[in-house]
């Protein structure tokens, strides 16, 4: 351990992380934080409360995730993974072509803003809640109409590595079992790995809500919302999402 | 507009907010002509359903004219006089097409909260908490209408409002319970809970042909509009013996074919186990009071049907489960299906089969929601339903 770690005793270290992590923790974490208080959502609570944790695991020096995973993780990178399956009451060839028409993936990807495609290779930008847009290119690895589409980023120096796969299988008169599989490369490091594995729940969520979406603009035509309604709240419009 | 909006537990206001707007292809604007308040609204009153906000337009029973709508609404026009379903169903998915509306995978923005809890979500429904869909509700002078190509039914120029405003909610509600029970002819019925809800259920139990609806409550001009409707009642606030006695003695010991929980997580009781429920709710050791479902699954015949229409939220204690078991009981509920039962009970309305009307007690206007809202959980007044026109 890089610190003058202080002791209570000589066998149990009080803090487990290193100064540079430590402060990156507490950067990371306000950053959270702060993105966090500004949206009055569910998500919202969570990055704050992430944050916070991640601000208070810096300042103490002390992660109760780093102590576990540090020894599991530390010498290998693992891949984030993802699984999602929902039923859609579509024909899978009407399925596979909606999700094919990559340029129009945003529709329902909450957290992408844009998809070009130029010859077989495709430019994505993302933009997560408070930090600045993330870009890298795609290309796809297999493609067979109306059963399975799978992608992976180009090289490994983008900022977002990360791979995916949507397999239709035909339920019959019940339409198509879509099942959607999501793999990505945290930033390098103990602190990576610990951030990746406490938002896998919310990278759960996401993706969920995004195949929800998906189903919902093909089953009916829309995205369900509530966003911009009225309310007698003083601060106007939907929380929630 | 004005809205009646939730505040907190006990605390509903009437706010002027700015009027809703269209925000997707299928939906309509309605201009409310006549609105309702129903026992479902108390349980958000009593603070009993998670993920209500503060400024929540409350109201999920209510029609009116379209007076706006979405490019993707064809079937309405502009004028239209319609009754909306308090369930928002799209139409397309696996649960609208057959007919299980208030199942919709389509209609819940918020479906992830509702999975928290019970694993999968419901349809979207007005007015009724954030996990729910988090829609403005129709206790307000205007609505917006999600999927109003599917949901709103166009009323016949004959009929007044009052007649079928309660194809809402509370009519199909009480007929999907009585339904649920698989009336035969010379069936015997008991429902506990007389409000509206337990007073559509005795009224459809008799139109699908029950020989005999036994019903129960304690609250007497209740019990006595449940008697001019054709019932048996029992008062189970002053008499003696136990409920689940009495239904024994007044069916010759089988046992009522079919019980409708037409009460839900508020029940009150005088008994050991009801002061049990009221100390462990008050702790928030359980979120319902399943008073009426326990002696429902306990009085019910054997091989019978336990309908429950009654609304619960979370968890019950002490839920006679051998009962259950060893007497091969059936157990059905959920919110309503509005949408499949507007046409077969618009045609009963118009044939002069029913008039819903006649569970109204009170008539008011928006202004007087705060005050309604707090004589009808008092049960005072005589109280029984509360129409408002906005
Ligand atoms: N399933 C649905 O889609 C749906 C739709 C509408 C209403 N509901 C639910 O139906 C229930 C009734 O609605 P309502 O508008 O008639 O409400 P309400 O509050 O007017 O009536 C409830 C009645 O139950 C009586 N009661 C209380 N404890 C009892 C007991 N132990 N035994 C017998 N009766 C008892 C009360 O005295 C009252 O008269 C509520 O839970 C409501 O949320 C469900
Ligand atoms: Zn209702
Ligand atoms: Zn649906």
């Amino acid at each position: 351990m890089a610190t003058a770690a202080l002791r209570r005793n000589d066998t149990q270290p009080l803090t487990n992380i290193g100064d540079v992590e430590r402060v990156g923790s507490v950067a990371l974490g306000m950053v959270f934080v702060m993105a966090g208080l500004r949206r009055h959502s569910l998500a919202g609570r969570t990055a704050a409360a992430v944050g916070s944790a991640l601000v208070a695991r810096g300042v103490t020096g002390r992660c109760p995730v780093s102590a576990r995973l540090a020894r599991r993780l530390e010498s290998y990178r693992r891949p984030v993974r993802v699984v999602e399956a929902m039923q859609v009451s579509v024909p899978p060839a009407e399925a596979y072509r909606a999700w094919r028409d990559l340029e129009r993936l945003p529709r329902f990807m909450k957290h992408i803003t844009s998809v070009t495609t130029v010859d077989g290779t495709s430019h994505w930008t993302a933009q997560f809640s408070g930090l600045p847009p993330v870009e890298w290119d795609a290309e796809i690895v297999r493609d067979v109409p109306g059963e399975v589409l799978s992608w992976r980023s180009r090289n490994d120096d983008q900022p977002l590595e990360n791979s995916g796969s949507v397999t239709f299988f035909d339920l019959g008169p019940r339409g198509t079992g879509l099942r959607v599989e999501i793999g990505y490369y945290p930033p390098a490091g103990p602190l990576g790995q610990a951030v990746a594995r406490l938002f896998s729940p919310v990278t759960e969520r996401q993706v969920r809500e995004d195949v929800r979406r998906f189903k919902s603009l093909l089953e009916a035509g829309e995205i369900p919302t509530t966003a911009g309604q009225p309310s007698g709240a003083a601060r106007q419009g939907e929380r929630g999402r | 507009m004005k809205a009646a909006c939730w505040f907190g537990v006990g605390d509903v206001r009437v706010e002027d907010v700015p009027d809703p707007v269209l925000l997707n292809p299928r939906d309509a604007i309605v201009k409310v002509t006549l609105s309702a308040i129903c026992g479902s609204d108390l349980h958000l009153y009593n603070g009993y359903i998670p993920t209500m906000a503060e400024g929540d337009i409350l109201g999920h029973e209510f029609m009116g004219e379209v007076v706006e709508k979405g490019e993707g609404v064809r079937n309405l026009q502009i004028g239209d006089r319609v009754v909306v379903p308090f369930t928002i169903a799209c139409g397309a998915c696996f649960f609208c097409k057959r007919g299980l509306v208030s199942l919709c995978d389509n209609s819940n923005p918020n479906a992830w909260m509702a999975e928290k809890l019970y694993g999968y979500s419901g349809s979207g429904l007005f007015g009724y908490s954030h996990m729910m869909g988090g829609y403005a509700g129709g206790q307000a002078q205007y609505v917006r209408v999600p999927f109003a190509d599917v949901g709103p039914v166009k009323v016949p120029a004959g009929l007044t409002d009052e007649q079928v405003l309660f194809l809402s909610d509370i009519f199909p509600t009480g007929y999907m319970a009585a339904e649920n029970c698989g009336i035969q002819d010379g069936d015997v019925i008991a429902v506990w809970g007389c409000g509206p809800v337990g007073l559509m259920a005795i009224r459809s139990a008799f139109l699908l042909g029950a020989s005999r609806v036994i019903a129960i409550d304690e609250v007497a001009p209740r019990l006595e509009a449940a008697r001019r409707i054709g019932a048996e009642t029992i008062d189970f606030g002053t008499e003696e013996p136990s409920v689940v006695e009495r239904l024994h003695q007044l069916t010759y010991g089988l046992g009522p074919d079919a019980c409708i929980d037409a009460v839900g997580l508020e029940a009150h009781g005088h008994s050991l186990i009801a002061a049990y429920d009221r100390v462990k709710q008050a702790l928030r050791l359980t979120t319902d009071r399943p008073l009426a479902l326990r002696q429902a699954i306990q009085a019910c015949r054997k091989g019978g049907t336990v309908s429950v229409p009654g609304v619960y939220g979370g968890f019950i204690d002490k839920a006679p489960v051998g009962a259950f078991f060893s007497k091969g009981l059936t157990l059905k509920g959920g919110q309503t299906h509005v949408h499949r039962y507007l046409a077969p009970l618009l045609s009963r309305i118009e044939r002069g089969e029913v008039d819903p009307s006649f569970v109204i007690s009170h008539r008011i206007g928006i202004d007087e929601v705060p005050e309604a809202y707090a004589t009808f959980e008092r049960k005072a007044d005589d109280a029984i339903k509360y129409v408002l026109r906005p």
